[in-house]
Formats: structure tokens, C-alpha cells, sequence
């Protein structure tokens, strides 16, 4: 293939992150100080490779899908390609005028207008003004908000917040798109409005870079699929088959391998950390069918978000939804979010049959999500006779305890309802 | 198409400024000066009137302090406008040092997940200031009017002197926002620096009554104060400026502004990781 028709080339790119030495001095007294103590010994530190390694080539016109858990990479490669951030080894080439879509809405200013935040973001995202003028109708009219673009945005419920801000970037004028997970936000009908306008992005021949744990969008939308894991690449097929190995993965290794805590770092505007705790309060990929879920969500916000509703959705390995689980909006409901705390969630008799699952949170007003963590953590369940009728879990989807009796009858007929 | 290649590699050393890209994203520029200017005067209850009241409450207190109570020589100058002429030219400095230096902090946010010249932040809040300083230079004048003071061919001085007093607390803004990003203290410290360095400079008084024995140390250790006191002078028409001593500041000036931009370059590309 010649030079002339790749879109981004990706040579022995790294990035690694030096941990310790941020949370030792953050403040310039405190650096002072150790360094009179120790003016010539820098202060140990460890380093963090979150991509190591990393080679590829997109070809122009191509939609590529890039698949991995949780702290895989994805991600970080994508604020390099968007120099976010700057890798520590290797080389990028990117030929053609490069936008992202990621992290919607950030830098919108709840004070001003939703008109002046079209342009404000616009500006942030790169867009000349004369264009975002030019377009400003068709951003409008996509985003469904005309009629409140002189209100101020903190006004705004948080779908047409989400609708706004996804408009602004879906009208990037860009021959590559890099994408991350902007339609796991808005309520159905927009998701599906996006995912059409990502289509029409990607049969006009653009080239995409494409996160997102949305299997079926990835499928539809992708040529090929990168799959990474631990920051390193581990393949690179046509989606359906790079799909199917990364199912295959998907189940086991988390069980095994970390009982850690998963940190989320600041990626995400409210989630921080999620763990599941098994009945003496430690991290555990585990349970028995029948026995007692803990989830505990690590959450934290800037500002004050009324009556939050935390939802956790259950799916098993062949992408079934087994349960949904939603913070009560009753008198039980939570009132407010207004700074870090811990959420728990608690199933005690969770009727999982054995297999493995993959955990979904999101933090939702009313029935709109606002922020989500697809796939945040899977665990196993094993099969074990927690409700003591000495069968355990044999077939099905969920069990349940369940009590028999027999009583006997006097005559042989059997009562009629 | 290969016109527009971009290469990504990683940091090393001083690179050289990206102009191409600045130009690219010049309508982002744009995009903070308005945002921060509509903030400003659309969140307070005050507005614009803030604008006018910092200098003159500041310059009415430094009258009675300096004026009335320490009874300092005035040349004939009421010292209401003698004062207000010296906040005039700190309403410049502590505008663009107090918040300029945030500007990196304050959009961590969008430094976070979004890209764009970082550069443009420091320089997208300087603006507004601008804004600020000339209502008050507009009070200024209407204060002139008030008390019949003309200024003299001394006045065709003023412009360079607001450049060097520009240049010179940029590059201070400069330096402290990207050493606040690393360390956060550093937000506290400035605004005390600040407070300093006003008293430290002819705000409230002119070089006039500072010792003659003592100022050249004064000169050499606060390139603030010349200019300061050049635009008051330019303005009332008082005793022009002491020219070598404006050079001096103006060569400062230079020079701070310069180490800024290349201390805030060179820790531009970690920013995202450590803000």
C-alpha cells in the first residue's frame, strides 16, 4: 500500500506515566522542603506503561474499531492521536485534518447561551467561526434545542445538554474522526439519531477511529478491529472476527487474575472507582449462585447533583441483559451527590445462574443517562447449593430459593379450582 | 493532501513554536476573550460599575492613607488623581498577573480531553483585562476633565509604557500558570505577591518621595515601578520619565516575557497529564 493512502500510521508508539511523583509534592512548598532535605536524590518513582509497543495503520476511508476493557489503552491511544497528551516513545503520522468526538460537551459554560456555547465549543474543537455560522442552522435543527438557544445552558435538562453538544462536534468538518464513546449518553431515539449520523460519516468515506463497547454499533459501523489489552496490541482481524475473540476473553482472565479495586482515574466526570466485595468487605471477582452481590461505586462532583439515580446492568458473556438494578426513587432515594463519596449496592440472594457476567454502571436523571462505564468489571459465579435443596443451579438463565410440600389428600381426586 | 501531514512524536527539548497552528485556532482566541468578558459583566450584580469601583475606592483609601495622614508631597496634584493614575496602570499589571496565571487551572477541564494550543488560554484571558483597564482609563479622563489637568507631549509616551508593563506581567502570568499547574500552592501565593509588589511599586505614591540614595537599588529590583509612575506622569503631565531607567524596564520586560513563553512551551505538551 503506498504512503498515499493510509490516514495514520502508528509506529512503536509508548506512553508511559510516572507514578508517585504527583501525589509526592503537589504543592511548590512541599517540593521545596524535600529538596532541602535531599537536594541531590530526585524522589523515587515508578513507571507506568499504559501503551507500549503500539503499531498500525489505518488506511484512508477505513473505520477501524478499537476494542479492550477497562485501562486496555484505548483511551490514552486516542489522546495521543489527538495530542492531548505526548506519547513517550515511537512515531505518528496523521495525513488529513483530524477532529474528535470525545467527551461531548466539555468546556460548555453553564452560564452562558446555548447559542454562544455553540460557538464556544465550535472554537474549542478547532471549527473556524465563519463555518460554525455557516452550519449554525443545521447544528440547531440536529440538536432539537431551538427553541431554548438564548437560555442559558444550565438550564438545559441533560439530554438536550448531551444533544447540543454532540451536534456542535458531529458538524466537524474533518477526513478523520476519532470517536470515544460518545453515544452511550441521551436517551434511545438520540442514540440511534448519532449512530445514523456515524454512518453517514463513515460511508462518505472519512476515516474513523472508533471506541466505543457498543458490540453492535461496533459492527455495523467497522471495517477491522484493533484489539488492545494491558496497553499492548494483541490483534488486529475484520470486526466480526476481532469481535469474537474479544467476547471469548471477555469472561475469564478478571476472575483469576485482579481482585484489585478498579481505579478510574478522572476520565470520567463523576465515576472514580468500582469494586465488587465479597461478605468479609474484600475485592472479589467471585460469588456463588443464589449468594450476596456487593457493588461499591467510588463517585465524586464538582457540583451538586440532585436525586442521582445509579444504575448497574447485569449481562451475561452472549450479551443478554439479566438484570437491572436502579438507585430507588422513592422516599429510599438517594437526595443528592455533592462532592466524593461511596455508593453501595447491595443484591442479597443475586439469582445469578453459573457463567460469567459483564457489570454496566451509569448515573442517570430520571431515566437519561448521563455518564457511563460500559463493562467496568466482569465476575464469575459459580454454581454451589446456597438455597439448600441440594441441586444447586442445573439449567436456566437465574435461579431462585424456592419451598416445596407435599400435602396429602384423603380421597383420591384431585380438588378442581 | 500530504500538505497537511501531521507528525506526532514525543517531547524533546525546546521546540520552536508552532505558529501555523496558533493561526489555525486564532477564532479560539476569540472564543475565551468573549466568554470571559460576557462572564464578567453578566454574573455580577455590580457589572461594569466593579469595573470603575476597584480603582476608585482603592485610590480614594491610598489618598487618605498617603495623602491626608502621611502627608506626602504632591506637586500641586490633587492626590485623588495622583493615586487613581497609579491604580490606572495596576489595574493592568494585577488584571493580567491574577488572571492570567489561573487561566491554565481554570480550563483544566477542556486541557484534559480536548486539544488545542495551550498557549491560547494564557493568552485568551488577557482581553478582558484589556476591557477593564480602558473604562478605567475612560474614568480617567473624565477625571481629568473634572480637574482641569492637560497632559503634556509626555502623553505620546504612555503607550510604550503600558507595552512594557504588558509584556512584563504577562510573563510573570505566564510562568506562575504553568508552575500552578504542577503546584497547586501556588494560586495562594500569587495574590499575596501581588499585594506586595503594590506596595512595593509608586502606586499610592510617586518616585518622588522615594529617597535618592535608594533608588537605583529600587529601580533595579522592581522593573514595575519607572513604568508605573512614566504613565502617571505622562498623564498629569508631571516630570517626564527617567528614559534609561524606562529602557531598563522595557529590556526586562523582554526578557521576562520570553523566559515565560519558553518555560510555559516546554511543559506544554505534560500539561494534560498532570493538571
Amino acid at each position: 500500500m503506498s504512503s498515499d493512502q493510509i490516514a495514520i500510521s502508528v509506529r512503536g508508539l509508548g506512553k508511559s506515566y510516572r507514578i508517585g511523583q504527583k501525589a509526592n509534592h503537589s504543592t511548590a512548598a512541599e517540593a521545596a522542603l524535600a529538596w532541602m532535605r535531599n537536594p541531590f536524590r530526585p524522589a523515587p518513582t515508578d513507571q507506568m506503561w499504559a501503551l507500549q509497543d503500539v503499531n498500525f495503520d489505518v488506511p484512508r476511508g477505513h473505520v477501524v474499531g478499537l476494542l479492550g476493557r477497562n485501562g486496555a489503552g484505548k483511551s490514552t491511544l486516542l489522546k495521543i492521536l489527538t495530542r492531548i497528551t505526548a506519547p513517550t516513545t515511537g512515531e505518528i503520522r496523521i495525513a488529513g485534518r483530524v477532529a474528535s468526538l470525545i467527551e461531548v460537551g466539555t468546556g460548555f459554560q453553564p452560564e452562558l447561551t446555548g447559542r454562544e456555547n455553540i460557538y464556544l465549543n465550535g472554537a474549542i474543537l478547532g471549527m473556524r467561526r465563519r463555518t460554525i455560522a455557516e452550519r449554525f442552522d443545521e447544528i440547531v435543527d440536529f440538536s432539537g434545542v431551538e427553541k431554548f438557544l438564548d437560555t442559558p445552558v444550565k438550564h438545559y435538562s441533560s439530554g438536550m445538554y448531551v444533544r447540543l453538544a454532540f451536534a456542535v462536534a458531529a458538524h466537524l468538518d474533518a477526513d478523520i474522526l476519532l470517536v470515544d464513546e460518545v453515544l452511550s449518553v441521551g436517551d434511545a431515539e438520540f442514540q440511534k439519531k448519532s449512530l445514523g449520523k456515524m454512518e453517514a460519516v463513515a460511508s462518505a468515506g472519512r476515516t474513523v477511529l472508533f471506541v466505543s463497547h457498543d458490540m453492535a454499533a461496533l459492527e455495523s459501523l467497522c471495517n477491522t478491529g484493533i484489539t488492545l489489552s494491558g496497553g499492548r496490541m494483541v490483534g488486529e482481524a475484520p470486526i466480526r472476527e476481532a469481535l469474537l475473540t474479544y467476547h471469548q476473553t471477555l469472561g475469564h482472565s478478571d476472575a483469576s487474575s485482579s481482585s484489585e479495586p478498579i481505579d478510574l482515574g478522572d476520565q470520567y466526570r463523576y465515576f472514580r472507582g468500582f469494586d465488587m466485595l465479597d461478605d468479609e468487605g474484600r475485592s472479589t471477582r467471585t460469588m456463588v449462585t443464589g449468594g450476596r452481590l456487593h457493588l461499591q461505586i467510588q463517585v465524586d462532583s464538582d457540583e451538586s447533583f440532585e436525586y442521582p439515580s445509579f444504575v448497574v446492568r447485569i449481562d451475561n458473556t452472549k450479551g443478554q441483559r439479566i438484570l437491572t438494578l436502579r438507585s430507588p426513587r422513592t422516599d429510599a432515594a438517594i437526595p443528592r451527590l455533592a462532592g466524593p463519596g461511596e455508593v453501595s449496592c447491595i443484591v442479597d440472594q443475586a439469582p445469578f445462574a453459573p457463567g460469567d457476567y459483564v457489570v454496566r454502571i451509569s448515573l442517570a436523571r430520571g431515566l437519561e443517562d448521563v455518564e457511563a462505564v460500559e463493562q467496568v468489571l466482569s465476575f464469575t459465579v459459580r454454581n454451589a447449593d446456597t438455597f439448600g435443596d441440594g441441586w444447586g443451579a442445573r439449567e436456566g438463565l437465574c435461579v431462585a430459593p424456592s419451598s416445596w410440600n407435599l400435602v396429602e389428600m384423603e380421597q383420591k381426586t384431585y380438588r378442581r379450582a | 493532501m500530504n500538505s497537511d501531514v501531521v507528525v506526532i512524536r514525543p517531547p524533546k527539548g525546546m521546540a520552536s513554536l508552532d505558529l501555523k497552528l496558533l493561526w489555525q485556532f486564532r477564532d479560539l482566541l476569540r472564543a475565551f476573550a468573549e466568554r470571559d468578558i460576557r462572564l464578567r459583566y453578566r454574573q455580577t450584580v455590580l457589572g461594569a460599575a466593579w469595573v470603575i469601583l476597584q480603582p476608585l475606592l482603592g485610590a480614594g483609601i491610598f489618598s487618605i492613607v498617603f495623602g491626608m495622614i502621611a502627608k506626602l508631597p504632591t506637586g500641586g496634584l490633587p492626590y485623588f488623581l495622583i493615586s487613581y493614575a497609579g491604580f490606572l496602570s495596576w489595574t493592568l499589571v494585577q488584571g493580567i498577573v491574577t488572571r492570567v496565571s489561573p487561566s491554565l487551572l481554570g480550563n483544566a477541564p477542556l486541557i484534559r480531553k480536548v486539544f488545542f494550543p495551550r498557549l491560547l488560554a494564557p493568552f485568551g484571558a488577557v482581553p478582558s483585562v484589556l476591557v477593564d483597564f480602558v473604562v478605567a482609563l475612560g474614568l480617567m479622563v473624565v477625571l481629568m476633565i473634572v480637574y482641569r489637568v492637560t497632559p503634556g507631549w509626555g502623553i505620546l509616551l504612555m503607550p510604550f509604557c503600558l507595552l512594557v508593563l504588558l509584556l512584563l506581567s504577562f510573563g510573570v502570568a505566564l510562568i506562575a500558570s504553568t508552575l500552578m499547574v504542577k503546584y497547586r500552592d501556588i494560586q495562594h501565593i500569587v495574590p499575596f505577591g501581588m499585594q506586595l509588589l503594590m506596595y512595593a511599586s509608586p502606586v499610592g505614591y510617586t518616585i518622588a518621595v522615594v529617597p535618592e540614595k535608594l533608588r537605583t537599588w529600587y529601580f533595579l529590583a522592581n522593573p514595575f515601578a519607572v513604568p508605573i509612575d512614566a504613565v502617571r506622569s505622562s498623564l498629569l503631565g508631571a516630570a517626564p520619565a527617567n528614559l534609561s531607567w524606562l529602557a531598563y524596564s522595557a529590556v526586562v520586560s523582554l526578557v521576562v516575557f520570553a523566559v515565560g513563553l519558553m518555560v510555559f512551551h516546554s511543559y506544554e505538551r505534560e500539561f494534560a497529564d498532570v493538571i
